[in-house]
């Protein structure tokens, strides 16, 4: 086959400009660490990192659900802790009240002492945390969740307890006010029906605290018992035998607080494996993707050094190129 | 047999001409050398028969030794079949480029591997809209998830004038093509004359030559070409004819010898005429189109509908086919569903995307609406069951009348509640017969002014309603009143979202919760109850659920747009792949052809000298002859003087 000269000229700069098209990769690979810097180079890798980097922009949103979750779970635990200390102080007094001898005087200073412990506990179950009351339900910022008011128009005022407006005795057992619930996704595939806007239960944490979970519907509520005891203390003709049923009842009342913050402490618990699961799945993740979108340095150094060398040997052989023709040795 | 005396002095000229015509030809070639299209020349040289062989008058058995050589011409190096092999493949190579640049151009719109684009803005909208779900009464976060939506259009608007732009870009390069095609073949054909005069002259015309074969190879990058060269008679001479067709177009040649066809590109919208530019740019059905004039008369030669779909189909390659598969390109949005997917294609995608989006969003944050269609549905079926029931009680059962009539009450008032209707009684109106209702067809419900009506609900693929009839009357209009948009087109207009145009709500610029956070009734009553249901609608709805797009995709907003990514990479990868291919290909052509036509200097060198020895020995022989006929001249008689 004939070599023209052009021939030679042309396959020297098709050659060139390859090596350097290579060489400019490589660069580029070390430069950035990536193996790809644009789909194209590689698609289903390419398509293979979205996926990943949409699972750790949804990890990273949900780890930051938990902690907050976390961090109003630990309030509410606080807040839980102190209304039981309350709880067994009210115990005590009571207990001093019923197995003393006591004059009137006496069991009205008791009865002032369980008043100063009841405001205390109602306010405790109306607490906030970031703003938002931590024992309402659903509700974060309208009325205080837990009050204590008088009839309107009774006299002598007569006292009525609400829970987010509505009096204790007539919140039935299921009524939605105890069902109501603040779900949020800590990504357990939360499902939502699309028509009612309900949320699955069990594929989304339900971080909805209710007062009245942990002070007991009417005649079995907390502070009810606890008025009712104030009242008995107060009436001047206060009977140990007859009022140490009230006792059993508050009892009875006070468990169910530190069945809550039992609860509350396997809430906790199942919080923090959840952080701990999303922290692992995230740490798989990154390691996938940086097998799926990132070079290992060596690698591309050494990829880079040899294509530095083929380039240079190709430039040098630019340098030979053009050989003498045979005109060179015509005389 | 007699020898002319002086007849050996004309072969040995001849062969002094010939060997200088050789050292000519030489140094033409080594001038050349670098001139591209150039074609190396070489002398056709041809050995002269004795005189009078075969003529009238020739004496047998006189033959004598030839009569030296003749220069006939100087004629081409050239191979035509590696001719037509480049020029097929310079059309797919040609085709390949443009694609690969345009795709490129689309990969720097979408592609979201170094950079953050609508793929992330989706992500960034999911996150903000999780946090609001559990924190609905907080205006800082409802600013944050209007703010992500406002970001989220900004960037679809954007996408939407980068793809613009590639048009009209594209646009540009074709009609720049498409003149530089018009004065390539204008140039051929003026060629083609010239040729043929020399020819009919006898003049070889190498140069020429060589400059139509630049120009043919040139036009060959654009357009897929046959070049034919046939004979016809001038006069009593042959002369060669060249005629070029665009592959397909056989019975109208785009170059037939001189006279020629001239290409015609318009801007088109759909079929229609042509259009101004700008408006053209910016209708999402915007193609171009292209059509055969004569070259002199300006005359149609073959119309739009014969020659755009030979270059949209990609049946005609070329960078001329690859810019109109680029800009008319529409993918599965063709009638065919198999053209390229072009800049039309992700323009079309990119609009079904927002208007998709736009509907889910809107439809969700106005969740009465929903109810009412819901509602409406299942009451209107529910009715119409107990109304064919109630026709079909063989015997009047007092009890089971009273039971469906106080059902039938109760679904009545319902439907009362959802539709808007002042002028329209109950059909159960006291007295009201309603034996008589089965007569005005099973839909009938309602009665207006004592009569039945129908009632006729129509939904589109979407779930809206188009249209709800009572009677006569289209309560649809009344029915979307109540409706609060979030996304919008321009004008704050709802029912015109594009991608270039989306837009939050003017009233969700006004008012950050105007997104209905609430589905059902609040528990406590409070407006900014932390129930949140609606937005965990919104949230799941971006995040988990899958709609149905035109394209076939079926996935969430996010993997709708990495589908799109893909597409494009893949798209992109295996047009390089291909033009790498080809490039390959055509590399081997040229270096075919160059081993051909091309000059080497020491095949010159080794002519050259050649040739100089050549022109020495004829001298030596012209020197041979004249002592020769010296020594008759000189020497001969010497002796009796």
């Amino acid at each position: 086959m004939r070599i023209p000269n052009s021939t030679i000229v042309r396959n020297y700069t098709h050659t060139l400009s390859n090596n350097l098209n290579r060489l400019n990769r490589c660069t580029d690979q070390v430069m950035t660490g990536r193996r790809f810097s644009a789909g194209y180079e590689d698609p289903a890798s390419a398509v293979r990192a979205m996926n990943i980097r949409r699972s750790l922009s949804r990890i990273d949103s949900y780890k930051d659900n938990v902690k907050t979750l976390q961090s109003k779970y630990d309030a509410a635990e606080t807040t839980l802790g102190q209304l039981s200390n309350r709880c067994v102080d009210v115990q005590d007094y009571f207990n001093n009240a019923l197995n003393g001898t006591n004059d009137a005087d006496e069991y009205k200073v008791f009865a002032a002492n369980l008043t100063q412990l009841r405001d205390e506990m109602i306010d405790l179950i109306n607490g906030r945390f970031a703003g938002n009351y931590l024992f309402g339900g659903t509700n974060v910022s309208n009325d205080l969740p837990f009050q204590r008011t008088v009839v309107a128009g009774s006299s002598p005022p007569e006292y009525q307890l609400t829970y987010n407006g509505k009096n204790i005795f007539d919140i039935a057992q299921g009524d939605p006010c105890t069902t109501d619930n603040t779900y949020v996704d800590i990504g357990l595939d939360m499902q939502v029906n699309m028509s009612t806007g309900a949320i699955a239960s069990g594929t989304a944490f339900d971080s909805s605290l209710r007062a009245i979970d942990y002070l007991g519907l009417g005649e079995d509520n907390l502070v009810y018992i606890l008025d009712n005891m104030i009242t008995a203390l107060e009436s001047g003709n206060f009977n140990p035998n007859e009022h140490g049923q009230l006792l059993t009842s508050f009892q009875q009342a006070t468990n169910r607080v530190n069945l809550g913050l039992a609860q509350m402490g396997a809430d906790t618990n199942y919080l923090k494996y959840t952080y701990e699961r999303l922290e692992n799945e995230e740490d798989n993740l990154i390691k996938r993707q940086d097998a799926i979108e990132f070079v290992n340095s060596e690698e591309a150094i050494m990829s880079l050094k040899m294509q530095e060398y083929v380039y240079n040997a190709a430039l040098q052989m630019g340098t030979r190129l053009l050989q003498p023709s045979l005109f060179n040795f015509l005389s | 047999m007699l020898r002319p005396t002086f007849l050996s002095f004309e072969t040995a000229k001849k062969a002094l001409s010939a060997s200088q015509y050789g050292l000519d030809t030489v140094g033409h070639n080594i001038s050349n050398v670098n001139t591209p299209g150039y074609t190396r020349q070489r002398v056709d040289q041809v050995s002269i028969s004795p005189t009078g062989y075969r003529s009238k008058f020739q004496i047998h058995g006189s033959q004598g030794p030839g009569m030296g050589s003749e220069v006939q011409g100087i004629s081409q190096v050239r191979d035509p079949f590696l001719d037509n092999r480049y020029r097929t493949e310079a059309a797919n190579y040609g085709e390949l480029s443009i694609k690969s640049n345009a795709l490129m151009d689309l990969v720097s719109v979408f592609d979201e591997i170094m950079k953050d684009g609508l793929w992330s803005q989706f992500g960034e909208l999911i996150n903000a809209l999780d946090k609001f779900k559990d924190n609905v009464t907080s205006e800082d976060m409802a600013t944050v998830v209007r703010n992500y939506a406002r970001q989220l259009t900004q960037v679809m608007n954007k996408n939407a004038s980068e793809l613009e732009t590639i048009l009209k870009q594209q646009y540009s390069d074709l009609s720049v093509s498409v003149g530089d095609i018009n004065s390539i073949v204008e140039q051929v054909a003026r060629l083609n004359e010239l040729i043929m005069e020399d020819h009919f002259y006898g003049v070889p015309s190498n140069e020429l030559m060589d400059q139509r074969n630049l120009l043919l190879d040139q036009l060959s990058e654009y357009l897929d070409i046959t070049v034919e060269y046939t004979s016809t008679t001038v006069g009593d001479r042959k002369v060669q004819q060249c005629n070029v067709y665009i592959n397909g177009l056989w019975d109208s040649p785009l170059i037939s010898s001189g006279s020629y066809n001239q290409l015609k590109l318009e801007p088109s919208i759909g079929d229609g005429g042509s259009q101004s530019l700008n408006d053209w740019v910016s209708n999402a059905d915007g193609c171009v189109s292209l059509s055969l004039i004569d070259g002199v008369s300006g005359l149609a030669v073959k119309g739009v509908s014969d020659l755009t779909p030979l270059f949209e189909t990609g049946q005609l390659g070329g960078a001329l086919g690859g810019y109109v598969q680029v800009i008319n390109g529409d993918g599965i949005y063709s009638s065919d569903g198999s053209s390229f997917r072009g800049v039309a294609y992700y323009r079309k995608a990119l609009d079904e995307l927002a208007v998709q989006f736009a509907q889910v969003m809107n439809g969700l944050n106005t969740p009465s609406y929903d109810n009412h269609i819901n509602s409406c549905t299942e009451n209107i079926a529910r009715l119409t069951e107990m109304i064919n029931a109630e026709t079909a009680l063989a015997s009047p059962d007092n009890e089971a009348v009273a039971q469906w009539e106080q059902e039938r009450m109760e679904y009545l008032e319902k439907l009362n509640g959802f539709l808007p209707i002042d002028d329209f009684s109950l059909a159960d109106t006291p007295g009201f017969d309603w034996d008589n209702i089965a007569t005005a067809g099973s839909g009938a419900l309602l009665i207006q002014n004592g009569q039945a009506q129908e009632v006729v609900q129509t939904l589109d693929n979407d779930g809206e309603i188009v249209s709800l009839l009572l009677g006569a009357t289209d309560l649809a209009p009344e029915l979307a009143q109540g409706r609060r948009y979030l996304f919008v087109g321009a004008g704050n207009d709802p029912s015109v979202i594009t991608a270039k145009t989306i837009t939050i709500s003017e009233e969700w610029v006004k008012d950050a919760f105007w997104m209905t956070t609430n589905l059902s009734p609040t528990v406590d009553g409070g407006e900014d109850s932390n129930h949140g249901d609606n937005i965990a609608r919104f949230y799941y709805a971006l995040n988990s659920q899958s709609y149905s797009f035109a394209n076939g995709f079926s996935g969430t907003c996010q993997e709708f747009l990495v589908g799109m990514q893909s597409d494009l990479s893949l798209d992109k990868q295996l047009n390089n792949t291909l033009a790498d291919a080809s490039f390959n290909v055509i590399s081997g052509i040229i270096k075919q052809r160059d081993a051909v036509s091309a000059v080497s200097t020491d095949e010159e060198a080794i002519n050259m000298i050649i040739y100089q020895n050549y022109y020495n020995a004829a001298a030596r022989y012209m020197t041979v002859l004249d002592e020769a006929l010296g020594t008759i001249i000189q020497g001969m008689g010497v002796v009796g003087r």
